[in-house]
């Protein structure tokens, strides 16, 4: 997935670059950054297929459990975080609100294909690249094809 | 001398999201067990240590963890994993709960719900008879930190860097309390940085995309902080791999029969095998960790963690409580042991705290198992330990609150002071 960077004022005016009829971004803003935040979330998967599931084996001679009722209710819990999350507010936004902030530096911007120094843009998608080999590559197998 | 109907055995579990690390006080070194179910291509499940001891073949492996995002969500497969630990023969603690103590860690900013279920299962599942349950960093901070600085004894305030598997958290301990409006998490950990050497190895050379374990022994062994990302960055682009001192062949792991379940790093100097399937990195050695450092490189919102600690830093209220913190820094967790991790950190973190506080950052020498080590510390000292559980008779009485209450954040009286 592409790292991208947002122009802001691509319009038919621009007087940025002083060309007129700036070429706009074939994908828009919004879908951009939905699939930056697709490729951060699919960062922290477990397993590359999401909808594995594995039981836990039942063990031979294993000690009884569930001895009281509040913990068989907590064994057999299916909650995930989302749902736990969704129960606890006050918890929720203690959580986020530890999360560190956005650095004071400017970013820097790689190559998403080689991971060189990424100085050119792509104008379809706004992806960053280091030269036209790599625009190739790029062309080929990312470019938009996120935003179908 | 023995009091009588007191427990002897005091049991430490540092429960990590990736491992955990577990034993007797008394015991020397912990015992290091996957703290997750695992499964095979054969379909069949290991639980915990099975995963070393019986899986042949560790291509294909899919996990399932019973920690989500840091918080322990899962007690189905966690208690699966923690019977094992406990009770079987092969693990061989035998732990009797009726007469243990058991000291438990948990992340730093799980949902309460979370640490209310782990109290409800060491008391009415498992039957333990007394029981403290804290932050790893409250173990680490237990440890003689002096020596990591070349002194001795052991301070009561220190800041502790956990940079583990979920994240990188940052908790500053002040007179021995973990000092909460402070404590700044950064997303960055093991997993991202396995996630995103796998997907950067799947668009550049093979598809690895199902192969978690092996590139996670690739991360360890062959990535590495650079102290100079520029210079590296060029010498990768300009010299071909053949004469690049820092591309690196790694021989991936052969199929089932062969028996060889492990990659490693391809010796040069030796003729190369023909059966070998060999996979260049390059800029990927440094890159992938370099995240730790600035997670903008793929679209992070966050700071890297040297400014990271000085957000935290910047969020205590005292002059004095910041230098004291900033003279007892302390690193552990399994991303401190990157090569070039401790240089890459002073230099960076130099440059940004005032130049008249005095910067001590300590690196012990197993970041891993430094939590457990304090934990063991601390089950040694009787009357210390004492004071700070909850015992099986209050929980009875009491209900589950009073864990709540005896393990929840405390007021730091030196701040209160002075506001």
């Amino acid at each position: 997935m592409p790292l991208v960077e947002l122009v802001t004022g691509a319009t038919a005016q621009s007087t940025i670059s002083g060309r007129k009829n700036f070429p706009k971004r074939e994908g828009d803003s919004s879908s951009i950054q939905r699939a930056i935040n697709r490729r951060l979330a699919d960062l922290e998967r477990e397993n590359y297929n999401d909808s594995v599931k594995i039981e836990v084996p039942k063990a031979e001679g294993s000690r009884s459990s569930g001895k009281s009722p509040a913990v068989r209710r907590i064994l057999v819990s299916k909650k995930t975080l989302s749902n736990l999350f969704d129960d606890d507010e006050t918890g929720t936004s203690e959580f986020y609100s530890a999360a560190v902030e956005r650095s004071r530096y400017p970013m820097r911007h790689l190559c998403s294909v080689c991971g060189y120094w990424g100085a050119i843009t792509c104008i379809r998608c706004g992806a960053r690249y280091c030269s036209l080999a790599c625009e190739d590559t790029h062309r080929e197998t990312r470019c938009l094809k996120v935003y179908a | 001398m023995p009091v009588a109907g007191l427990p002897r055995a005091t049991f430490i579990i540092d429960n990590g999201a990736y491992n955990i690390k577990a034993g007797f006080a008394t015991n020397e070194v912990p015992s290091v067990i996957p703290n997750c179910l695992a499964r095979g291509r054969g379909r069949q499940v290991y639980i915990g240590d099975e995963f070393f001891t019986q899986c042949k073949d560790f291509s294909g492996v899919v996990f399932r963890r019973p920690f989500e995002k840091g918080h322990l969500t899962n007690w189905e497969s966690e208690k699966a994993i923690w019977d094992r630990l406990l009770f079987s023969n092969e693990v061989g603690f035998h732990v009797d709960p009726d007469e243990t103590v058991l000291t438990v860690t948990e992340p730093a900013l799980q949902l309460p719900v979370c640490s209310s279920n782990m109290d409800q299962i060491v008391f009415e599942e498992y039957g333990f008879s007394s029981y403290y349950r804290c932050t790893t960093a409250a173990l680490v901070h237990e440890n003689e930190t002096g020596i990591l600085f070349g002194a001795s004894g052991r301070s009561d305030t220190s800041l502790i860097i956990d940079s583990g598997y979920s994240a990188t958290v940052i908790i500053p301990i002040i007179e021995n309390n973990v000092y909460y409006p402070a404590v700044r998490r950064l997303n960055v950990g093991g997993k991202l940085l396995r996630n995103f050497l796998k997907e950067t190895i799947s668009f550049r050379y093979y598809n690895m995309m199902d192969e978690s374990w092996i590139v996670n022994e690739i991360k360890d062994q062959c990535c590495f902080v650079t102290t100079s990302f520029a210079k590296d960055l060029e010498t990768c682009k300009k010299l071909p791999a053949a004469r690049n001192p820092l591309a690196l062949d790694y021989v991936l792991p052969r199929a089932m029969a062969s028996g060889i379940r492990q990659g490693h790093i391809r010796d040069k100097a030796l003729p190369s095998d023909p059966d070998d399937q060999i996979l260049t990195l390059g800029n990927e050695r440094f890159s992938v960790p370099e995240l730790l450092f600035n997670p903008s490189d793929i679209g992070m919102r966050q700071a890297g963690l040297p400014e990271a600690i000085m957000q935290s830093i910047s969020a205590v209220p005292d002059a004095d409580v910041r230098g004291l913190l900033l003279g007892n820094v302390v690193f552990v967790g399994g991303n401190t042991k990157f090569s070039g991790f401790r240089d890459r950190m002073s230099t960076e973190l130099r440059a940004l705290v005032p130049d008249d506080i005095t910067l001590r950052l300590g690196f012990p020498e197993e970041p891993i198992t430094y939590g457990w080590q304090g934990g063991a510390k601390l089950g040694m000292d009787r009357t210390s330990l004492q004071s700070r559980q909850v015992t099986r008779k209050e929980y009875l009485e009491h209900g589950p609150s009073i864990c709540m209450r005896k393990f929840g954040k405390k007021t730091v009286k030196v701040l209160e002071n002075n506001v």
